[in-house]
């Protein structure tokens, strides 16, 4: 695989969100390594290894359970090419994420559903590649 | 298919935590879980160190802006994240908690 997860993505923008104040966002950044939309422990490294350990390819499908706000599935879709669907039970995050993806031009091969991992509303073999980044 | 998780370190025992995520499956059942469940070429990778150091930035970083991201979110909700990261911090000193990176092929 050619390596699309450069760090100097262009994937991080500022969200909506009432809670990314100046300083939420210089915090996340200091942490995690860019303005993506995280609260968790998977830092920019770790999303572009998990990306190359899993050989995400432009033609793959995708599904990342309990999404939040797309980080890091959106990031790996914009990185990869890959399409994607992020599966979050949250209205809230699943349009924060819908916002940021809109922002990177990554809608059209993007699906945001609502809904969680004990139910999941797909048909088997629908994904190529699943992740999850610390879900309950 | 790919996924983190940080639960309590295998052999430990679990104590309650803020964080209603700890508590879950341990290491060695997550391997068993994912094997029961027709996947194979299993691979798991410590992230414990890395966790340590992202949780105390979140909680070192939070506490820097503690008048302001108290007035965004809440007072209680902001303490209650910070008690969160500190949890994490201090359960990984103790060798209580771990995260790994999960890898299997169905």
């Amino acid at each position: 695989m050619d390596a699309p997860f450069e760090a100097n993505s262009g994937f991080e923008h500022s969200c909506d969100d009432v809670l990314d104040t100046p300083a939420h966002l210089s915090v996340e950044r200091e942490v995690i390594g860019a303005n993506v939309g995280a609260n968790g422990y998977t830092t920019l490294d770790q999303a572009g290894e998990l990306g190359r350990l899993v050989h995400l390819q432009r033609e793959d499908r995708l599904l990342d359970i309990g999404a939040g706000r797309g980080w890091p599935g959106l990031y790996l879709a914009e990185q990869s090419g890959c399409e994607a669907t992020l599966l979050e039970i949250s209205d809230s995050d699943l349009r924060q994420s819908l916002g940021r993806a809109e922002r990177t031009n990554i809608t059209a091969r993007c699906s945001f559903v609502r809904g969680t991992a004990t139910a999941l509303p797909f048909r088997s073999k629908s994904f190529d590649v699943l992740i999850h980044a610390d879900v309950l | 298919m790919a996924f983190f998780t940080y639960f309590a370190t295998p052999g430990q025992a679990r104590r309650g935590s803020p964080d209603p995520s700890v508590g879950g499956a341990d290491g060695g059942e997550h391997q068993a879980m994912l094997e029961a469940a027709g996947f194979s070429d299993i691979v798991e990778i410590d992230l414990t160190g890395a966790f340590l150091t992202t949780a105390k930035a979140w909680y070192d970083g939070r506490r820097r802006y503690a008048a302001e991201l108290a007035r965004a979110e809440g007072e209680a909700s902001f303490s209650g994240k910070q008690s969160i990261y500190l949890d994490h911090v201090k359960s990984v000193q103790a060798g209580a908690r771990s995260r790994r990176l999960f890898l299997a092929r169905s």
